[in-house]
């Protein structure tokens, strides 16, 4: 056998007793992780290109909502809220419009219709002109859905919208909220109830027990209506304090992060306003109903910067 | 007789109607004109909404505002010739004391004073204006700072028509005139206030009805009013029990009238029962905290 010969069947020997054991070690589990994380993080100021950058990151947005979808998203920017940190970002709501027109999801719905001067916050609107025309309106017809697993709340009245999608996806805020500190994926679902459920939320007719109790068991409750299929959160700057309506101290965290799970959305988003998401009652409460994971240690989360 | 009782009613119950419609009139009557001030026109019709109805307006932010005791608001947008927007908020409180509560619950740096009202601030793109039972909120929406002097012109032509007047609260001027540099202070009547200021968990662990805080000496302090010594030892007590209950791992130095722990922000926290008074202090250097007890000791 020549040196050449010798010297080629002992480098692969070696090379392929490398890749054997790389493939059952964690750094090969690990680089597989990473390439689909459970949350894409994406840093920096010019929100329309973090957010898609961190749909991209995430897997694109093929990989929760298929194409031709019937799509419904849920925004936090109704009429009331005009205080800086309280609403959406705009570019965020752009960019993701985008990110599905370009992956042929053209059909989709404004779960809650947005204030009439949202698309005037962000100077690339008009270049998106031709994406927002063809959104369609929340019907503003509402049901009433039975909530046989709720523990504070049974019944709820739902936008029927919701009901008639193929996907789902939620566009909250980061911020700080007063009555249970914090409010992310979860609460924005109040977003698509009317005005008599959320009421019920806030006045259960008798104190809201401890540390807004009532109020967290009733968000986690609402949350079995209807898993999103993507989530995307504005944390660009946001309400650190005096929340949900401000004026209040803003937090300028400066990021987007993209995700399928509601409740591990919130876990890591409460962090970035110094929260603990053991002190979140809610979190636990929509783990316990089997909605998400509330282990950050063991999140995988892909983060970069632009 | 009957006949008469039931006419009685009616004429009461017209005189009540009547009367309200006049009320609610009347301070809708102190929100500017067009172009009162300057090219400020109003963009939309004025929202009113009283009682619960302000769950419609702000959903959850309606809390704090219930909390502290709300009666009713005007919110009116305004516009100018170039397209810039100032929404003012015409906020009726149950009275004074929430009035002036409200107010400081907006305050997040001592901002520059406005002279307006009885006391009025402007803070980065929004203006604040106390004026008895009444708080004002002038914003812009986005956070347009070059908008200060029209929000200082709405503050006082709004507030100058204005006809209430009343004192802070009892707590709120004993700190004032106490001498301690104190920077803003904020007074809250509930567990929301409290929130606002700090996180102490559990969010419950203080039972009080009336309290403030401030800083000092970059240490933040919180007074929580009670009614007599016994009440404010007391709520010592159940403060202890709560929040052992919730940092389980926090090392806990109990004294008769006093605990302290490092909680999970690492901060040192002082909870002090001092007369008809329960006193906490937060911060990062042990001797500041002591300091700031101390003086704020000599003061109540």
């Amino acid at each position: 056998m020549s040196n050449n010969r010798r010297d080629f069947i002992k480098k692969s020997f070696i090379a392929g007793t490398g890749l054997s054991l790389l493939s059952q070690s964690n750094f090969a589990g690990s680089f597989f992780k990473i390439a689909t994380p459970d949350i894409s993080v994406v840093n920096g100021t010019d929100m329309f290109s973090a957010t898609i950058r961190a749909i991209e990151q995430f897997g694109g947005i093929n990989k929760a909502i298929p194409k031709g979808a019937k799509t419904g998203i849920l925004i936090n920017a109704p009429g009331h809220w005009t205080k800086p940190g309280s609403y959406t970002h705009t570019d965020v709501v752009l960019a993701t419009l985008k990110m599905l027109n370009d992956a042929g999801i053209n059909d989709i719905t404004f779960l809650l219709d947005v204030s009439s001067d949202f698309y005037k916050r962000s100077s690339l609107s008009p270049q998106y002109e031709y994406l927002t025309k063809t959104i369609k309106k929340s019907s503003g017809n509402y049901k009433e859905v039975q909530i046989p697993k709720g523990v504070a709340l049974k019944k709820a009245n739902v936008i029927e919208d919701l009901f008639n999608l193929d996907a789902f996806i939620n566009i909250p805020i980061n911020k700080h909220h007063s009555g249970v500190n914090y409010t992310g994926c979860l609460k924005n679902m109040m977003g698509a109830c009317n005005r008599d459920t959320n009421m019920k939320f806030h006045k259960p007719g008798k104190n809201d027990g401890e540390d807004g109790e009532f109020l967290s068991q009733c968000i986690a409750d609402l949350n079995l209506v209807r898993k999103p299929d993507l989530c995307i959160m504005d944390a660009s700057e946001v309400l650190r304090t005096n929340g949900p309506f401000g004026p209040g101290e803003i937090a300028k965290i400066n990021k987007v992060f993209v995700g399928s799970d509601p409740v591990m959305m919130d876990t890591y988003g409460c962090t970035l306003l110094d929260n603990r998401p053991e002190d979140i009652l809610m979190l636990e409460m929509a783990r316990a109903h089997g909605l998400g994971r509330t282990d950050l240690k063991d999140f995988v989360i892909k983060e970069s910067s632009l | 007789m009957k006949f008469k009782t039931i006419t009685n009613a009616v004429i009461m119950a017209a005189f009540f109607f009547f009367t309200s419609q006049t009320v609610a009139k009347d301070l809708k009557e102190v929100l500017p004109l067009d172009k009162e001030i300057s090219n400020w026109v109003l963009a939309d019709s004025i929202g009113y909404f009283k009682g619960d109805q302000l769950y419609n307006y702000i959903d959850g932010g309606a809390e704090i505002y219930m909390e502290y005791g709300f009666s009713r608001v005007y919110s009116a947008p305004y516009i100018d010739g170039s397209d810039r927007q100032i929404q003012v908020e015409l906020y009726e409180m149950a009275d004074h004391a929430a009035a002036y509560g409200t107010y400081t619950f907006y305050l997040n740096g001592p901002g520059e004073k406005i002279h307006a009202g009885q006391e009025a601030v402007f803070i980065d793109y929004y203006g604040a204006v106390w004026k008895g039972n009444y708080v004002l909120m002038i914003s812009t929406p986005g956070s347009d700072t070059s908008l200060k002097k029209d929000i200082s012109l709405f503050a006082k032509n709004i507030s100058d028509k204005i006809n209430s007047t009343g004192d802070k609260p009892q707590l709120v001027s004993t700190i004032e005139n106490g001498g301690l540099n104190t920077g803003y202070i904020k007074y809250f009547e509930g567990r929301i206030g409290l929130s606002n200021i700090y996180k102490i968990i559990p969010g419950n662990a203080f039972s009080f009805e009336k309290a403030v805080s401030f800083e000092n000496q970059g240490n933040k302090t919180i007074i929580f009013q009670h009614e007599s010594s016994l009440s404010s030892s007391d709520a010592l007590k159940e403060s202890l029990e709560k929040i052992k209950q919730s940092n389980k791992e926090a090392d806990f130095t109990v004294n008769e009238n006093s605990f302290s722990y490092i909680d999970y922000k690492n901060n040192i926290i002082i909870c002090d029962s001092y007369k008809n008074y329960l006193i906490v202090v937060i911060g990062k250097n042990n001797e500041f905290i002591e300091n700031t007890l101390k003086k704020v000791k000599a003061v109540l």
